[in-house]
């Protein structure tokens, strides 16, 4: 080892960062060179130095920074509307182009204006069914006629391929309000990915729905569309935008598996955006494999 | 200062048990037990306070960072599927948050970190440290030159640089959390440190 090398490794060291291979040979160049044993221990004053800049806050800080934080999640805890979930997952996860956002936000403001009164009729009602006044009209006696509209609960038994269930459960994959439905949804919907309509849901839920476990469940139904175009797109985009590592890494496994050289760029992209170790190898050995360079440019 | 091999003592370093015990922590949380979400919040919440007052020189702003970095938490708590450390997670995003910060501020070209005082030169964060009674007796000994000196140095590192730095030397965090935490690889975290010690030292050589 000579001194420049040596004078390299001295941060290292004083962090207790080197491998106790190289701790030993700069130790052993340390032992021999006066030189650097000054240098070092500048090193060590610059340390010191900065030991004591570390700014020291006051408890109270901290507890005023803990009670502002509790009285935030208070807050953000307060239960909230089913129409706010809703907004918000709309928000999230369907794209309204420009030109129909005015007209997609009142339809959720009536939606919810129409919902709440039908909610509110119902649990105003000792009824089990919800109800609303949809039109009403005086009558003769001097009473009212009311026309009234009711939502009730009924159980509905057929195939998956009748095409009026597989109509129920196209509507249930999409609902933003309960995650468990979705998952079982996916799980009875899996095997019909013969149908684009099925398909189509299935590639929507696996890139937008905002639950991981809905979203590994659709890629499951999607494994074997690995080929088709628009199920690669899907692929790439999960792999690189989806914010659960377990849903990448099952992305990327199946994009590794079935690899093709339009996905080069896909996976050298991935090298430089991804934390997660396992789908930074996967991606590498893959380039690998390819002859690919394992940079972009 | 740190002995070879020493640091502060991190997550990273925690016994299985305590590890055990955390992970059992989250997973109440992310149930919904707010007891839990707290117990995590005290475990961690110093480590967040010192690195963002370190990085930002302003409680101000380390008390924003703090809000923001822990409601993302109780936010994406559910996403968390421990493919990492608890505090690697947090730290990917109270650094995020900090990066984004120190960026817009070189932007804004915001207060400098020094300002001037009869006795000249003066850290801003020191000059309020002073009526601080919690503060250590030895940081008023530290000449307010030097100190000004470190800060104008610390100002001339990249934001990463200073990251990992920062990291480094007063979170005791390994390279390879460091790495994790900011997305990147072991060596880009020791190549980073190591350009952010030789700018140090090149900018206080004559004061050590």
């Amino acid at each position: 080892m000579n001194c420049e090398s040596a004078r390299k490794d001295f941060s290292l060291y004083l962090y207790g960062e080197l491998e106790p291979g190289q701790e030993e040979a700069l130790e052993q160049h340390l032992d021999g060179c006066e030189a650097c044993r000054r240098e070092l221990e500048l090193e060590r004053a610059m340390h010191r130095a900065m030991d004591r800049r570390e700014h020291q806050f006051s408890p109270e800080f901290q507890a005023a920074c803990r009670r502002e934080l509790l009285s935030r999640i208070a807050a953000e805890a307060l239960p909230r509307g089913w129409m706010d979930r809703a907004k918000q997952w709309a928000r999230r996860n369907v794209y309204w182009p420009a030109i129909l956002r005015p007209a997609a936000a009142l339809a959720l403001v009536a939606l919810g204006f129409f919902g709440a009164r039908v909610w509110e009729a119902a649990r105003a009602s000792s009824e089990p069914a919800s109800w609303r006044v949809r039109n009403l009209a005086p009558n003769p006696e001097g009473g009212v006629q009311l026309e009234l509209e009711q939502v009730r609960q009924r159980t509905m038994t057929g195939r998956v391929d009748d095409e009026k269930i597989r109509q129920m459960l196209l509507a249930a994959a999409a609902d933003p309000t309960d995650d468990g439905l979705r998952a079982r949804t996916m799980d009875v919907l899996k095997d019909r990915c013969e149908r684009a309509e099925v398909r189509h849901a299935l590639l929507r839920a696996f890139q937008h729905d905002p639950n991981p476990r809905v979203r590994l469940k659709a890629l499951e139904g999607l494994r074997p569309f690995v080929r088709d175009p628009e199920m690669r797109k899907a692929l790439s985009t999960v792999v690189l935008a989806d914010d659960n590592a377990g849903v990448r890494t099952q992305a990327v496994d199946l994009l590794v598996e079935n690899m093709q050289s339009e996905m080069i760029g896909t996976l050298q992209e991935l090298i430089v955006r991804e934390s997660n170790p396992y789908i930074r190898q996967k991606s590498l050995h893959a380039l690998r494999q390819m002859n690919a360079s394992v940079e972009t440019f | 200062m740190p002995i070879p091999g020493e640091g502060h003592i991190t997550a990273a370093f925690l016994p299985a048990a305590a590890r055990i015990e955390e992970a059992d922590l989250i997973r109440a949380a992310q149930r919904g037990d707010q007891g839990a979400f707290e117990s995590l919040v005290q475990a961690h919440d110093q480590s967040v306070l010192r690195l963002a007052c370190n990085l930002l020189r302003s409680e101000q702003d380390a008390f924003d960072i703090y809000q923001e970095a822990f409601l993302r938490v109780y936010r994406k708590l559910h996403l968390f599927r421990f493919d990492c450390s608890f505090r690697t997670w947090l730290f990917r995003i109270v650094t995020n948050l900090c990066l984004d910060h120190l960026r817009k501020k070189k932007v804004r070209k915001e207060e400098p970190a020094a300002i001037a005082t009869p006795e000249g030169e003066v850290d801003r964060m020191a000059a309020v440290a002073q009526e601080n009674p919690y503060d250590d007796p030895q940081r008023s000994l530290m000449s307010g030159q030097l100190r000004s000196r470190i800060e104008r140095a610390l100002s001339e590192l990249t934001p990463r640089e200073r990251m990992v730095f920062e990291m480094r030397h007063y979170q005791g965090m390994r390279l390879r959390a460091i790495g994790e935490a900011l997305g990147a690889t072991e060596e880009a975290a020791k190549n980073c440190l190591f350009r952010a010690t030789q700018k140090m030292r090149s900018a206080l050589g004559d004061f050590l």
